[in-house]
Parts: C-alpha cells; sequence; structure tokens
C-alpha cells in the first residue's frame, strides 16, 4: 500500500527550484532511506511529506491526503529533525507528557526508560542541551510516539558513535515490535544500510534512484585494467566515474549488467562498489572526481 | 554469526547461507522451525525484509517450507539437497580458487595434496573434541 | 500500523491545555504588573477638599485595567513568535487548531485577567482602608449587584479586545515582516504628527467609539463584533502560512 505518493512535484523558492517534478512513492511498514548531496531537495521532500511547506505545483498525497494543513497528517506522522522546537519552559520529563497527550501510540515507558539509557535528566530544560544530547532527545521523542509515519532528517547530527549506533538499534527494536513507516535521511549511507530496505536518491530535485538496498549495492561496479584494452571495451557504456592508475592502468565505474567472469576473462579486475559510494557515482557531476581540479598541475 | 559489510557477497545470500550451515550441522532438524524474519532482524542488526528475503531464497530452493501463519520450516531432505548444492556450487569454486591461487605459487601437487590432508585432520580433530 | 481519523475539537482543547502549561509563566508577569498598578493606584487619580477639612482622595481601577490589558496586548503578540509557533506544530495541529486554541486561550486568560483585576481593586479598597487611615469608602457609582456584573464584563471584554488586537499584529507581522516596524512607527508618529495629518476628531471619534458608549447592551454588542472580526482576520490570514524551519 502506498502511504505517500508524489506526481511531479515542484517546489520554487523565489527563482530557485528545490524540488523539479519529484515523483516517488513510499509504501508501508518499511524503512526508506533518503540520500543525496546537500541541496538535492531532500529536507524540502520531507517537510512537504510531513506537511509543514506548501508544494508550488504537483501532486503529494500522503496517507490519501494533501499533506499542507491536513489534521490527519499531522496527527499521524512525526517530523524530527534539528530544527524541532520544544518549549523551554517545560522539563523534559513534562515535553514526554505532552507527547503523551496527542499522540494516541505514545510508548511512555520506553521514552523514560531510553531517558535513562542515555543519560538525560528528566527534569533539565530542553534548550539547556547540549546539542548531541538535544538530537538524543528529538530522536527518543520521534521512536515514542510510535507514529504511522516517522520521519527522521539528520536525526544523528551531534550525536557521538556509540549514542549513533545505539540509536539505530532502538529503532529497529522498535520497528520490529511496533512497524510503521521509517524515512530517514543521513549522510552516513553506510551507517544506517542494513537498517534499510529500500533507498531513494534524490538529485537536482528529482529522483535519480529508488531502489532496493540490495539492488543498489549491486547496481554498479569497479573495473580496472590496461587502459587502451579497457576504454575499447567501454566504448559504448556510461562511465560514471573515471581514473588513471599509474601509466598503463585506469580504473572506470560502470552499471553491473555484465558478467564479472566475462571481465576477468578478459583480464580485467572487478570490484563491488558500496551503496553509498553508488550514490556519489550516480550523481557525480565530475566523471573524474576531485582529480579533475588538480588536473593540469 | 558476524555479517560481511564488505559488499561482496549479499547480506540475504549471507543468510541464507549462515542457516544452510546451521541445517547441516543439525542446530535446525527436518520440520523444525527455523529463525523468523524478525528474530534474524533483531540478532544481526538488520531490516527485517532483508532477512525475509534470505528465508525466501531457501524457501524457493526447496530447504525451506512455509506452514501458513506459521513460518518456515526445515524440508524433508533439506541436508541432502544442501550438501548437493554447496558440493557442486560453493565448494567447486572454492576449489578452483584454491587451485588457482596454488599454481600462481608454482606448488606442486604433492605439497598441495598434504596440506589439504594436513588441515583436514586437525579440523576433524577439533570437530570430535566437539562432539 | 493503521493510522487513525482525528476530530478537530479534542485536538483544539489537547492544544490549548498544551499551550497552558506551557505558558504558565505569563502569570508571574501578570502578578508583578498588577502590584506596580497597584502602587499607582494608591497615590490616586485625583483627590479635592471638602470645606470640613474632610480629604477625598479619588481612586480608580482604571491603572489596574491599563496594566492587564497591556499584559494581554503582549501575551497576543507572543503566541505567534516563531519559537511558539514552532512549538505547537511539533505537536499535532494545522492551522486552523492553532489559531482556534489561541484564541480560546486567549479569551481564557483574559477570563483570569478579569477576575485578579476584580480581585486586586479589592486588595487595593483594603489597603486604603488599613494604610491610609480613611474613614470611609465610597463608590463612584452605587454598588449594585448590576454594576458590579456590568463593571467586570467590561473588563473582561476590553481584556480581550486587547488580546485580539495583539493576534491580530501578530499575525499580520508573520504575512509580512515589515509590519513589525511600519505599525509601531506609525502609532509613535500619530502621537507627535496627529494634528497636522490626521484630523482630531478622526481619532477621538475612534477612541470614543470603543472607550466612551454609554449603553452598556450597545457595547457589548460594539465589541462583539469588532473582536469577532480582529479574530476572523486573523484566522483568514494566517491560514496558509507555512511552518519554515
Amino acid at each position: 500500500m502506498e502511504i505517500i505518493k508524489s506526481t511531479d512535484l515542484v517546489k520554487r523558492y523565489g527563482s530557485r527550484l528545490a524540488l523539479d517534478h519529484l515523483t516517488a512513492s513510499i509504501l508501508s511498514n518499511s524503512i526508506t532511506g533518503i540520500v543525496g548531496r546537500n541541496g538535492a531537495g531532500k529536507t524540502t521532500l520531507l517537510q512537504i511529506i510531513a506537511g509543514f511547506t506548501q508544494e508550488t505545483s504537483g501532486n503529494i498525497e500522503v496517507f490519501s491526503a494533501r499533506p499542507f494543513n491536513s489534521l490527519h497528517v499531522s496527527a499521524n506522522s512525526i517530523f524530527i529533525d534539528d530544527f524541532l522546537t520544544f518549549p523551554n519552559t517545560l522539563s523534559l520529563v513534562d515535553i514526554l507528557e505532552e507527547g503523551e497527550r496527542f499522540y494516541p501510540n505514545w510508548h511512555m515507558d520506553l521514552a523514560k526508560k531510553l531517558l535513562a539509557y542515555f543519560e538525560l535528566d528528566e527534569q533539565t530544560v530542553h534548550n539547556y542541551l547540549s546539542k548531541g544530547k538535544k538530537s538524543t532527545f528529538n530522536a527518543i521523542f520521534g521512536l515514542a510516539t510510535r507514529s504511522a509515519l516517522t520521519i527522521f532528517d539528520e536525526p544523528t547530527t551531534g550525536m557521538d558513535a556509540s549514542v549513533r549506533s545505539d540509536f539505530y538499534r532502538a529503532l529497529l527494536k522498535d520497528y520490529l515490535a511496533h512497524p510503521r513507516t521509517v524515512l530517514v535521511s543521513s549522510h552516513h549511507v553506510d551507517e544506517i544500510e542494513e537498517l534499510l530496505e529500500y533507498v531513494l536518491l534524490i538529485d537536482q530535485g528529482k529522483t535519480k534512484l529508488h531502489m532496493d538496498i540490495d539492488d543498489l549495492r549491486e547496481y554498479l561496479i569497479g573495473v580496472s585494467g590496461r587502459t587502451e584494452l579497457l576504454e575499447q571495451w567501454v566504448k559504448d557504456r556510461d562511465v560514471f566515474f573515471r581514473r588513471r592508475i599509474g601509466e598503463t592502468e585506469t580504473y572506470l565505474v560502470i552499471q553491473n549488467n555484465v558478467e564479472t567472469k566475462d571481465l576477468e576473462k578478459l583480464g580485467f579486475r572487478v570490484e563491488s562498489i558500496s551503496s553509498s559510494d553508488a550514490c556519489v557515482y550516480v550523481t557525480n557531476k565530475h566523471k573524474g572526481g576531485i582529480d579533475d581540479v588538480f588536473r593540469d598541475h | 554469526m558476524i555479517l560481511q559489510t564488505d559488499g561482496q557477497t549479499p547480506i540475504y545470500m549471507q543468510i541464507a547461507h549462515w542457516l544452510e550451515t546451521q541445517i547441516l550441522t543439525g542446530v535446525f532438524k527436518e520440520h523444525e522451525k527455523v529463525y523468523s524474519q524478525y528474530q534474524l532482524a533483531e540478532m544481526l542488526n538488520i531490516n527485517p525484509a532483508t532477512a525475509a528475503k534470505g528465508l525466501n531464497v531457501l524457501g524457493a530452493e526447496g530447504i525451506l517450507y512455509d506452514k501458513r501463519g506459521l513460518g518456515k520450516f526445515v524440508s524433508e531432505d533439506a541436508k541432502k539437497h544442501i550438501k548437493e548444492k554447496r558440493k557442486d556450487g560453493l565448494l567447486h569454486d572454492l576449489v578452483e580458487q584454491f587451485v588457482e591461487e596454488a599454481l600462481h605459487l608454482h606448488i606442486e601437487m604433492e605439497e598441495l595434496t598434504s596440506l589439504v590432508q594436513d588441515v583436514y585432520q586437525e579440523k576433524r580433530e577439533r570437530e570430535n573434541g566437539n562432539n | 500500523m493503521s493510522s487513525e481519523t482525528i476530530k478537530f475539537w479534542p485536538i483544539v482543547f489537547k492544544q490549548f491545555l498544551f499551550k497552558w502549561n506551557v505558558n504558565k509563566d505569563m502569570f508571574t508577569t501578570l502578578a508583578i504588573l498588577q502590584v506596580i498598578a497597584l502602587f499607582f493606584s494608591y497615590s490616586g487619580s485625583g483627590s479635592f477638599h471638602y470645606m470640613d477639612g474632610v480629604e477625598f482622595n479619588i481612586h480608580t481601577s482604571d491603572i489596574l485595567i491599563v496594566f492587564t490589558m497591556i499584559w494581554l496586548l503582549v501575551i497576543g503578540v507572543q503566541i505567534l513568535r516563531p519559537m511558539n509557533a514552532l512549538t505547537t506544530y511539533t505537536m499535532t495541529a494545522n492551522r486552523k487548531v492553532d489559531h482556534m486554541s489561541n484564541i480560546i486561550w486567549l479569551i481564557v486568560m483574559s477570563g483570569i485577567g478579569t477576575v485578579t483585576v476584580l480581585l486586586a481593586s479589592v486588595l487595593l479598597q483594603l489597603i486604603m482602608n488599613y494604610i491610609s487611615g480613611s474613614i470611609a469608602i465610597m463608590p463612584e457609582v452605587p454598588l449594585t449587584f448590576w454594576s458590579y456584573i456590568t463593571g467586570a464584563v467590561t473588563t473582561f471584554i476590553y481584556l480581550v479586545f486587547a488580546g485580539a488586537v495583539g493576534y491580530f499584529f501578530s499575525v499580520l507581522s508573520q504575512w509580512n515582516q515589515l509590519v513589525k516596524i511600519i505599525i509601531p512607527f506609525f502609532l509613535i508618529g500619530t502621537l507627535f504628527i496627529v494634528p497636522a495629518i490626521i484630523p482630531d476628531d478622526l481619532l477621538i471619534s475612534i477612541f470614543t467609539f470603543i472607550f466612551l458608549e454609554k449603553v452598556f447592551m450597545v457595547f457589548v454588542l460594539k465589541m462583539f463584533v469588532i473582536i469577532s472580526l480582529l479574530f476572523a482576520a486573523s484566522m483568514g490570514i494566517g491560514n496558509r502560512l507555512e511552518v519554515r524551519k
């Protein structure tokens, strides 16, 4: 069942086009990673889905309703990001109690236990927390709502490594206990890979790739070998990345629609490309990477 | 069971492999229920859909069968099936790699054979010690 | 996880309780303001001597009411400050719910303001009695039950009015940032430039229209219409604002 459906979604801020006819749909009870470079449009998309921002044109449906100003969408979703604001006249435990008031699936027990685990004092005021602890509290709040649609936009900013992995583990465990639709946008794809079922890669306001995480892992391959032979063989193919190795060899990244055995027979070496690298290569503007800047020097 | 996240083998294949080994070594007997996708997800810290894929691979190959609403169970001839599969597939590939490497290093057949015998002996003893 | 259909008024109520909890410290401000007002009232609005050596002092609770009106004006403006606005949307809300719960909260605060003003006036009389050694306290207007009610209702209406004005201003400035600058300047400007540009009559007639209505029922009706218009306009203008993060 499609919980979120967007067709030709456009969002313009003045002259800047943040979303350029973006089309995608998200299935219910799944964990999708929203990936893309800075400024690709991830946050804009998520804010429109959550109903905070209005689309300029195009169609967007969440729970079969238009999200902006929709009480239905607001009641059944939670959007966790850096700017999540809590009143600074309330202590953390007061905030949790307000959450319980609004969210019918609220799990207070879990929230309190997580607070204790991450060493957050129930009586502190949200504003006094350090950046990392704020992110942690926000994440705990998000998990405790058990909202049908849970969106995390860069939830781990400021968290140290052990807190990050604890958070993802907590997310997985609660997801297993209470399935829901989860969207996670993060710069650290490799960190959340195992957690994901799908990946939606956004580039320049458009859907670049939308696939199973396993398909993404097998999407591209890296091939290296003697330059002349390789270039000859790769003539009619799309090359996502190219780098010279030494005097005689070249390393290329291409789509994985060849048999590895065939390539190896030709004397080339083949290696797999991780999903986070695949995302980088696919959205590369410069096929030679940063080395292009240093060329001719 | 530690998952290899270097991208060489998809995670769902690793799960399928591991479950096969569990069946081979008798951890799961015939008609016994194997781990559910949720149990696997919890144990290995992965998405349950990935775990489900691994289970489905074995289901498709007839090594596991489905009991509606109850989960996946080990098939009647699972052990035999796995042995054959591995002999023809995995073991064969391993031997090829092994021999290729040996050829690169210019190792002769006798040295190769005695190496295999030594390691076989060692592992056999260790396994007997465990049983 | 299935999603559930949501009713409007229960959410409005929940938001009201939420805002109530968040803004409890407003009462401290109110208390402080009223204490200051009491000090001013103590010195009296005027006095006159009577031949026989009896001194009359006139005290009104006007200052008390004015200060409380200012308080309501300020909290009306504060509600839609970015910090408060964002907080609302952390919980379940849409713009209609937001406005409705804000309006209800303002009305409740006005009610509480009215009660505190009434109590403070009594306090004022007690202070007068014990501290200044007055012999008698004579109300300017006969203190009947009906006049007491009228006084209370009038105070309440003034307070709601102040809150509505503040809220309207707040919504306008959300819609256009310049409003925050233009309106204060305009108001301050009218203090000085008025005689030259805007005829006295206009300002005076506005003032009279609101504050000097003699017939009670007409007053209630007038104010009801004005306040409703202010709130309706606020809800109308504020319905398409984006919660920009």
